[in-house]
């Protein structure tokens, strides 16, 4: 605890020092793991592995950056519900495939880094921001699928969103948050067929367990010190946010889950 | 104290970024843009198309456009009465999927262009 408050205040220090400008560059620049090929080959793996198993919702995870770059016992950085479609394009097509359903930040050039828009896109576009050969995936059980269906298709899905934007936003609280959290939103409204904010947060005070990034993760965690986003005024005591490995593990515990599995790339 | 300067000092030595929570839209900005990526796919030949709208299986044979927030959206205000749009996911498990074998890409954002000229 003595060692997170003193890296947090070390933070504060290195805030004011440290240069913004080259982080989302950097980003891009791990994010060319796959050739537009190779992204597009596993995005087609991820999708049909899905449909085999009947998904029409299912969580999916990748990280945008090396694993070694990652604090013990966060392997994803970004994760989005992919829900069974059909697809209209703009040759006049209807074909059937997943669509992807993100939060994502700002890149301060469209709109602010500190806040979060909904955006729906497509699984190459999700596929080509990963760092590694994997993606970790959640698919609920049928009802659970169904009742998140509901959710995603109706208003409260905009209403569970908060565009205020914080990478390690405290999932118990609702001042910040990120992709995970948004998604474990989605989640606790089908759960307990609210949209009432409240309610959800007091229901996954009770029966949540966040990841808490412990104190010597921090400074790989906590790279872009200059970044704006790296809000942690929501948190009391050590920092806690949602992951691919608490979500999957609350989804477990309380029988919201058919299955979890890390998915690797086969490269053919 | 001694440990808060040297984690200080440590953390802003390290530049790179690390991210708990990548939701930055790197994969779609990356070096190509979408549509650059529809050519170079296409180029290599694997079959794409530009999505326009995803919507419900159901809804497809109907022409009802429903997707998530920033679109159109129909459905009851509360989630339980939203059930009647996802009755289809009913009896998901153990039923393959169809999924066609084109790739499909997002199309490219909104143009954003200053109404004058930038000057240098």
């Amino acid at each position: 605890m003595r060692a997170a408050a003193a890296a947090l205040g070390a933070l504060s220090l290195a805030f004011a020092a440290a240069p913004a400008a080259a982080q989302d560059s950097s980003a891009r620049a791990v994010a060319a793991h796959f050739t537009a090929t190779e992204a597009a080959g596993f995005s087609k793996q991820i999708e049909r592995e899905l449909a085999g198993k009947g998904a029409r919702v299912a969580m999916v995870f990748r990280t945008g950056r090396p694993r070694d770059k990652l604090p013990e016992g966060i392997a994803y950085t970004h994760g989005a519900l992919w829900v069974h479609r059909a697809i209209q394009t703009a040759d006049g097509r209807t074909l059937s495939g997943y669509a992807v359903y993100n939060l994502y930040a700002g890149d301060g050039d469209n709109w602010s880094r500190t806040e979060s828009r909904l955006i729906q896109d497509y699984p190459f576009d999700f596929t080509r921001g990963s760092a590694v050969d994997d993606v970790a995936v959640i698919i609920p059980s049928p009802e659970m699928q169904r009742r998140m269906l509901a959710v995603i298709d109706s208003p409260s899905y905009a209403r569970l969103h908060n565009p205020a934007y914080s990478l390690v936003a405290n999932p118990w609280a609702d001042k910040y948050q990120n992709c995970n959290n948004f998604m474990l939103n989605v989640v606790a409204s089908a759960a307990w067929e609210t949209d009432d904010l409240q309610r959800i947060k007091a229901n996954l005070k009770a029966h949540y367990q966040p990841t808490v990034v412990k104190a010597d993760g921090l400074m790989r965690l906590f790279g872009p010190i200059a970044d704006p986003r790296l809000r942690t005024d929501d948190q009391k005591g050590p920092i806690r946010t949602a992951t691919y490995e608490s979500m999957s593990a609350f989804m477990k515990t309380n029988g919201l889950l058919q299955e979890a599995y890390t998915l690797p790339y086969r490269r053919s | 104290m001694r440990r808060f300067i040297l984690i200080a000092a440590a953390t802003a030595a390290l530049a790179s970024p690390a991210l708990a929570q990548d939701s930055g839209r790197e994969g779609s900005q990356a070096s190509t843009s979408a549509s650059e990526a529809v050519g170079h796919l296409a180029a290599s030949g694997v079959k794409t198309a530009v999505g326009v709208a995803a919507v419900p299986v159901s809804a497809a044979a109907v022409g009802t456009s429903v997707v998530g927030a920033g679109a159109v959206s129909v459905g009851a205000a509360s989630v339980k009465t939203g059930e009647g749009l996802s009755v289809a996911a009913k009896d998901s498990a153990d039923v393959s999927l169809k999924v066609d074998d084109d790739v499909v890409v997002a199309a490219d954002p909104a143009p954003k262009v200053p109404y004058q000229p930038v000057k240098k």
